[in-house]
């Protein structure tokens, strides 16, 4: 096969060529009230989008439906930013470390709605600021995977334990179990329940990232090194463990009633408990417990949807109207699956999760604390799925065996994946 | 004569016709355009820039390359020679008894093939569920400390059981076609000469069926490259134990989807496809692929 150098060559030379002319970077389109606005959105949030459309003519909404996994819908917006196509006016975004890629090169999608939208005081503490970079606020968030403490009352009380209010206490919890009731469990540690749920929770920096470039990555901290310390020896014993929550091997513990206590998002309950769990009476929600030196409880997240409006909209007075009806309007977040990020939204929200005769008590209280106490430190980055895979093949294989080892592996893959994908990381 | 020439200059290319476009539309254009695509940098912030190198760089460099590269390898390295076996042992052990079930039993090991692809990966994600599985007494000894097969490390094995399945039954038929092509007369002279049916598989069959052994070879190896389909599909299905950069195409994927970055993904396919064409090189010249008979 014979290879002609003169395609090469001609394409070094154009791109000498065009090396010399660059784009600008363009600014805001001129408003048109009269514009009618595009959303997209993933099955269930389109349906709010139509309701919308439907109960608003005048405004002319399109509610269109997309797939919303990891990744589907950056390259999607970056496509079309690329081939010059008709960008939506409002993306939903159910993987939010998505907007992460979306504030970068070649989308440069997100509007600042800090000025926009004056209704942002409304959600719960520190949801906004996880998308909010140099001071600009890239999303309004619809829903929040806060991370409480699942526990099975029933089997508490048969056993005469007390419920954890520290890691420490969890830590003995887990020891005891392993002797007492070996084969029961304190869930999963997995994936991102266990970086996001544990690890995140206590402060520890792999993804708080400042702006579209820095991170601060600090895997050394006591706040890292209390998780190991708690994370290794029930690593160790059996009561955490490796298999993803919605694994089959991991729905058999809970069907057979094995799954004593888990950290879980707050969605957790309903969509991955209660239909392996479905006796009515047994679970609980109790606090996050505080971990070692800490004086706040604070939560980790796992999951929790975002909106973003473009900045490129011809509308944006629309945009954020709707984006307001979608995120705090009481009836819409009734309706909703998950935990509203809106404050009022989530109190109307909660009143059927009272109701519900599965819970052995009102859960209501754990979940309201928890929802103001995401982690400060937790935000969206690029490289969210490289940090949940290292952590799988570090933490979770070899943590049973030397946790301190697996975690400094689990440190080194961090810093390359955010520094691969064009952060400067920071120590601090 | 010359109307007849004309006639069939006309003729010729109407037939490639439909080839050529959709060989045009959907192969060359969108290679060619990916070539382009891996010369220009997206940096996160600040201006498109073109480079020669930049891209290439920043893959080769990519510390998830390594692993990538190691997995796809050892793949390969299972699951090529494993079906070159399988394929000319049952071709051989069917042609060597010509029995009235030939037809039936052709079939029989064509089945399998019919399953390919995202489906094929689904049946195997729950054949390899020990929960599930109709044969998880027999995988319990393969099953990790989790209690699960499927992991990074057993993937290369999975799938090259997955590939045998699906790939084998439509390369036995293949080989068939030809084991029948071979003249009679060579077998029975063969036979003549007191030669064993080992003897004539190993020195009339096989050196015979060269050509075909090559063409597997290269069709596998440029699939088996490129590997997406089966860990992607598995890696959703066993959730958090199958890396999202298994394969060196699925980390192409995760650069074009998670990072947009679409001159990087456009860099690494090259890549790839520079490595395949060598490899199609190699094989090509050591079998003597082109060679027409009687030069």
């Amino acid at each position: 096969m014979k290879i002609s150098i003169y395609p090469i060559a001609a394409l070094a030379a154009a791109s000498l060529l065009l090396a010399g002319c660059t784009p600008t970077t363009p600014s805001g389109p001129v408003q048109d009230p009269a514009a009618g606005i595009t959303v997209w959105a993933d099955s269930v949030r389109v349906v709010t989008a139509q309701n919308y459309a439907d109960a608003n003519p005048d405004a002319n909404v399109t509610a269109v439906a997309v797939d919303d996994s990891q990744g589907a819908l950056a390259s999607r917006i970056a496509l079309a930013t690329n081939a010059g196509d008709e960008l939506p006016d409002v993306v939903f975004l159910g993987q939010p470390d998505s907007i992460a890629t979306l504030i970068a090169n070649p989308v440069n999608f997100p509007l600042d709605v800090s000025a926009d939208a004056d209704f942002l005081d409304g959600f719960a503490e520190g949801t906004v600021a996880r998308c909010s970079l140099n001071g600009a606020a890239y999303c309004v968030p619809n829903d929040i995977g806060q991370t409480v403490l699942y526990y099975n009352q029933t089997l508490f009380e048969s056993f005469g334990y007390e419920v954890p209010t520290t890691f420490d206490e969890w830590l003995a919890l887990g020891e005891a179990v392993a002797v007492d009731h070996p084969g029961f469990s304190l869930g999963s540690i997995s994936g991102r329940y266990g970086l996001d749920g544990y690890y995140g929770s206590s402060g520890c920096q792999y993804n708080d990232a400042k702006s579209a470039t820095d991170v601060v990555i600090n895997l050394t901290s006591d706040a890292c090194t209390r998780v190991n310390d708690v994370v290794g020896p029930l690593l160790a014993n059996g009561t955490l463990s490796t298999l993803d929550p919605f694994d089959p091997a991991f729905t058999q513990i809970v069907t057979e009633g094995r799954l004593l206590a888990t950290i879980s998002p707050s969605w957790m309950g309903p969509y991955g408990i209660k239909p392996s769990s479905v006796e009515e009476g047994n679970w609980a929600v109790a606090p996050m417990p505080t971990w070692a030196g800490a004086s706040t409880n604070y939560a980790g997240a796992v999951g929790g949807g975002i909106w973003v409006i473009s900045a490129q909209s011809r509308n944006i007075a629309a945009a954020v109207a709707f984006v307001q009806y979608a995120t705090t309007d009481t009836e819409v977040q009734i309706g909703g699956p998950t935990y509203p990020a809106d404050v009022a939204g989530a109190e109307a929200w909660l009143a059927s999760t009272t109701a519900d005769t599965w819970y052995a008590a009102d859960p209501a209280p754990a979940l309201i604390d928890a929802a103001g106490k995401i982690s400060p430190t937790l935000g969206f980055v690029r490289y969210q799925t490289q940090l949940i895979d290292s952590f799988n093949q570090t933490v979770i294989i070899n943590g049973a065996t030397d946790i301190s080892s697996a975690f400094a592996d689990f440190a080194t893959r961090a810093v390359q994946a955010a520094e691969q994908a064009g952060y400067t990381v920071l120590e601090q | 004569m010359a109307r007849r020439v004309s006639r069939r200059a006309t003729f010729g290319p109407a037939f490639i016709a439909p080839y050529v476009i959709f060989l045009l539309l959907f192969g060359l254009v969108p290679a060619a355009y990916g070539v382009y695509n891996a010369f220009i940098v997206t940096p996160v912030v600040g201006d498109t820039y073109y480079s020669l190198t930049k891209n290439f760089e920043d893959v080769l460099g990519d510390y998830r390359l390594p692993s990538a590269t190691a997995n796809v390898a050892m793949y390969l390295a299972i699951w090529l020679p494993l079906l070159l076996i399988v394929v000319f042992g049952i071709a051989l052990l069917i042609d060597s008894k010509r029995s009235r079930f030939a037809g039936f039993t052709r079939f029989i090991v064509y089945v399998p093939g019919a399953v390919t692809g995202s489906a094929a990966a689904l049946l195997w994600l729950f054949m390899f569920s020990p929960t599930v599985s109709p044969i998880s007494n027999l995988l319990k000894p393969l099953a990790g400390s989790n209690g699960l097969i499927i992991s990074n490390q057993t993937l290369p094995f999975v799938l090259a059981v997955m590939g045998i399945a699906a790939g084998a039954g439509g390369w036995v038929v293949l080989l068939l076609g030809a084991l029948s092509a071979i003249p009679k007369e060579l077998i029975d002279a063969a036979r003549v000469d007191a030669a064993s049916t080992w003897q004539i598989i190993w020195h009339v069959k096989l050196p015979l069926l060269r050509r075909y052994a090559a063409f597997i070879l290269i069709v596998s190896l440029a699939n088996g490259f490129q590997v997406f389909v089966e860990p992607q599909v598995l890696g959703a299905g066993s959730i958090g134990q199958i890396s999202s950069t298994w394969s060196v195409n699925q980390l192409v994927y995760a650069y074009a989807s998670e990072e947009a970055n679409f001159g990087r993904a456009s860099a690494l396919s090259v890549v790839l496809l520079a490595v395949t064409v060598v490899a199609a090189i190699i094989v090509i010249k050591k079998t003597n692929f082109y060679r027409v008979e009687g030069h």
